[in-house]
């Protein structure tokens, strides 16, 4: 009997080691950080087309940065140009020519091996394409040269410092010829990048899978899906009971929601998209300057702030984006001077001027300077425009509008500007012609001194802030609620967010 | 019988190219159009001028209608300006999407409305008709983004039991079925409980009732029957709606349906999507109300001699009282 206890109890020693040891091995196993195989995103805008070099706006970019690579990428928070497919390059003295060396250790998703025919491809592509990506590329890039399958030239048309920025845009995706010749719909999905196109139901959700044969560094992540939920409140609820992981623009008055939940975190992140007041400078009352300073002198910007978007917006001092190269404040903020804005008014032949508006938050911003201009005698009407219709009332050529409120998602980089203040662009809603302006516009992209870049840019800015072409109003607020778990993503004030490494541990 | 299908049929061509005619131009009216959406802001003259040149923009809009037409005779909707996709492709996957919503709700609609506006007829004028009446009403009276927006709370979010939104098979369908049913669900029961009224009050419900059948069997068999076909009318009208896309609630649940396809495009001026998916719709309107047409004859098998008549109307007329003819 005596024998058959000291057995057990021996058992039972050894047992206890075992599970210790186990539990040991167990605890050591939990500590390894666990990731969910499917992460998925959803967003207010659909996603329409899987081919990189037929669109340029925010939530295709975020999808095409996952499924293709491009030459050079754009680092905003060292504010540097990395490689990419391209290991190196270097401007001729006449910057003309930009000669890029590329990466030999790269397949395209089919299996096809990447060379520079397929930039010489891509490049060709995008310019035949007349596309939003392909105003970028023509009438800037002349013709691309093949040295060998691992060094290729880039001819511009005139002097370009910022090419480079161009060449880092999603819409400059390197695609591949033999799967687009093989499927004019499907092919341009094939890219080179981590994340491999599967399923894209428009209106619905685009579903990708991990390139395997990815030339660089991997996630855990598996599957990762853009969906397009369409509802702010719709989108939120998905996140909070896990259906999603990450959320892009929560409305502002469900923040609390999130700050709430312990399980969500919302994410700030400084936007370079300025809401601007913008006069049409070429005919009527935005023509004349004593206006534009009145209106520019009577506004309440703070109040502005708070009636477009709830108080959550940054005042905007130029109308430049806080991170755009060349951004200069330095000129300062108009004086809320409503004497001063008078005495310009009596100035002006004008007392009445018409504001075009598109959506419910810029009509809440007008609605505030209507008010305000009219403690100075200046009488404002507001009309109220489906997006299409606006667009086309202040089109360059034909701009019929006497003055609008414009939202302009900056780039990081300097000519950007062009955007803003070029003749014959749509997006120039003062319909600016001014001499001195193009000119340092020309300066600037011909110019490799930085301090001298910077400066032709400061002046453009100063002379908005004398002339009240565009009167700054705000920076728009940027946030994101994401399950806590989020990490991996590079969150990108112009909104183009970078999804690749993405992981939501659990 | 074969003779009326066949006229039917025919007629929706007239309607099909008065349609196509209308949506065609009045998107050209509406100012912007297809050019800016697809070069964007920053295009130069050169490149607009190269698109409007390959979408037929420098010419005029009859031009560009009757190639579009010329096109729909061999059967080809067009192609999307915006993601060159044939337009069939883009409405015939989300087609099954609307169709679920749009018997879902059908169905919801049914199962509410039928039973309330029966039971309010037989019980007219008392507190479980007023009741009755109220819910109704009440289902008229709801937003739908608001009642959605409730329902994925509810049982989304609180208690799990179904998607949020988005198609994610039958379970994805339930809320938004819900919420489009029992607004249809309002005009459905007032016209049961109208149309039974008035046939309640009939004679020969008096005799059967004298001759013993059960007053369950008089009310289900003998009232119900003669007073479902304006009830079917409406069945059919909603299910048409429905087809046709129910935008907000789409947009509440994500549903990738018909309507937001349309919608969408409409912003985007992409003139092929919107033409060809309307054209589309209205034929499939055409269709359903076919279908119900030559339901009546099925409810009630005096129609099915008018429809055989020749030189008969198009569409019998219809009238509630005392069965139909």
């Amino acid at each position: 009997m005596k024998k058959a206890i000291i057995t057990i109890l021996c058992l039972l020693l050894v047992s206890a080691f075992v599970f210790a040891g186990g539990s040991n091995e167990g605890a050591a196993a939990s500590a390894a950080p666990k990731y969910k195989e499917a992460v998925v995103c959803a967003d207010g805008s659909q996603i329409t087309t899987g081919d990189p070099q037929s669109i340029n706006n925010l939530q295709h970019n975020r999808l095409f940065k996952c499924s293709h690579n491009t030459l050079v990428s754009y680092n905003s928070a060292a504010a540097v140009y990395e490689p990419e497919l391209a290991t190196s390059w270097e401007w001729s003295s006449d910057l003309l020519t930009l000669t890029l060396k590329l990466r030999d250790d790269v397949t395209f998703q089919n299996g096809e091996k990447f060379t520079a025919n397929d930039v010489k491809y891509s490049y060709e592509r995008i310019m035949g394409m007349n596309s939003t990506a392909s105003s970028k590329f023509v009438g800037v890039l002349d013709h691309v040269e093949v040295v060998d399958d691992y060094t290729v030239k880039l001819v511009l048309v005139s002097p370009n410092v910022d090419w480079l920025d161009t060449l880092a845009l999603p819409l400059a995706s390197i695609v591949n010829q033999k799967a687009i010749e093989a499927d004019a719909l499907k092919g341009p999905w094939v890219g080179t990048g981590m994340w491999i196109i599967t399923d894209l139901e428009e209106g619905d959700f685009v579903h990708m899978v991990k390139n395997d044969n990815y030339w660089g560094d991997t996630t855990p992540t598996r599957e990762l899906t853009l969906r397009y939920i369409s509802e702010s409140s719709a989108r939120l609820i998905a996140l909070q009971n896990g259906e999603v992981d990450v959320c892009i623009g929560p409305a502002t008055t469900e923040k609390g929601f999130i700050e709430e939940d312990p399980t969500l975190e919302l994410i700030e992140i400084p936007s370079s998209t300025c809401c601007y007041f913008a006069f049409n400078t070429s005919k009527g009352p935005g023509a004349d300057e004593n206006l534009r300073l009145a209106l520019a002198h009577c506004i309440n910007y703070e109040d502005v702030i708070l009636g477009a978007s709830s108080g959550e917006g940054t005042r905007a001092i130029s109308n430049w984006g806080p991170v755009t190269y060349g951004y200069y404040d330095g000129f300062g903020d108009y004086t809320y001077d409503l004497e001063l804005a008078k005495q310009y008014l009596e100035k002006s032949a004008y007392k009445t001027l018409t504001i075009s508006v598109k959506d419910s938050a810029r009509l809440r911003a007008a609605q505030v300077i209507q008010a305000n201009a009219k403690e100075i005698g200046l009488t404002i009407n507001i009309e109220e425009l489906e997006a299409a219709a606006l667009t086309a009332k202040s089109a360059f050529k034909t701009a019929e509008h006497e003055s609008m409120i414009y939202t302009l998602g900056w780039n990081s980089y300097g000519d950007d500007a062009s955007r803003a203040y070029g003749v014959g662009s749509n997006t120039n809603k003062a319909t600016l012609t001014n001499d001195r302006v193009m000119e340092l516009l020309k300066l600037a992209r011909e110019c490799t001194d930085d301090a001298q870049r910077k400066s032709y840019y400061a002046e453009i800015q100063t002379l908005n802030h004398e002339h009240a072409w565009y009167l700054p109003l705000f920076y728009t607020e940027l946030s994101v609620a994401v399950n806590k778990g989020v990490s991996g993503v590079i969150w990108e004030g112009h909104q183009s967010h970078d999804y690749s490494n993405i992981v939501v541990s659990i | 019988m074969h003779r009326y299908v066949i006229k039917r049929i025919l007629l929706l061509i007239p309607v099909i190219i008065g349609v196509s005619f209308m949506i065609y131009f009045i998107m050209d009216l509406a100012p912007g159009d297809i050019i800016t959406q697809l070069v964007g802001e920053d295009a130069s003259e050169e490149q607009i001028a190269a698109l409007r040149h390959q979408y037929g923009y420098d010419r005029s809009v009859f031009y560009r209608y009757g190639k579009y037409m010329l096109g729909l005779l061999h059967g080809d909707l067009g192609t999307s300006y915006i993601t060159k996709k044939p337009v069939w492709d883009m409405y015939i996957t989300r087609l099954p999407k609307t169709f679920w919503l749009a018997i879902g709700a059908s169905v919801v609609a049914i199962g509410l409305s039928i039973p309330l506006g029966i039971v309010s007829a037989v019980k007219s004028g008392s507190l479980i008709d007023n009741s009755c009446m109220v819910m109704a009403l009440l289902g008229l009276s709801m937003p739908n983004f608001w009642l959605g927006l409730l329902l994925i709370i509810e049982f989304s979010l609180n208690l799990g039991w179904v998607p949020s939104g988005g198609f994610r098979g039958f379970s994805s369908v339930i809320l938004p079925a819900i919420t489009i049913g029992t607004g249809h669900m309002a005009v459905m029961t007032r016209t049961t409980r109208s149309s039974m009224i008035d046939v309640i009050r009939q004679d020969y419900l008096r005799t059967a009732r004298a001759k013993g059948v059960s007053e369950h069997k008089v009310i289900t068999k003998h009232a119900f029957r003669n007073a479902f076909i304006p009830i079917l009318t409406i069945i059919g009208g909603q299910l048409c709606a429905g087809i046709g896309g129910a935008v907000i609630t789409e947009s509440v649940f994500s549903w990738p349906g018909v309507g937001r396809l349309i919608i969408d495009y409409v912003h985007q001026r992409d003139v092929p999507v919107v033409t060809g998916s309307i054209i589309m719709t209205t034929i499939i309107t055409g269709v359903i109300h076919l279908a119900v047409d030559l339901l009546y004859a099925v409810v009630d098998p005096r129609i099915k001699g008018k429809y055989s008549r020749k030189g008969l109307r198009l569409a019998p007329r219809v009238k509630t009282k005392r069965g139909a003819a």
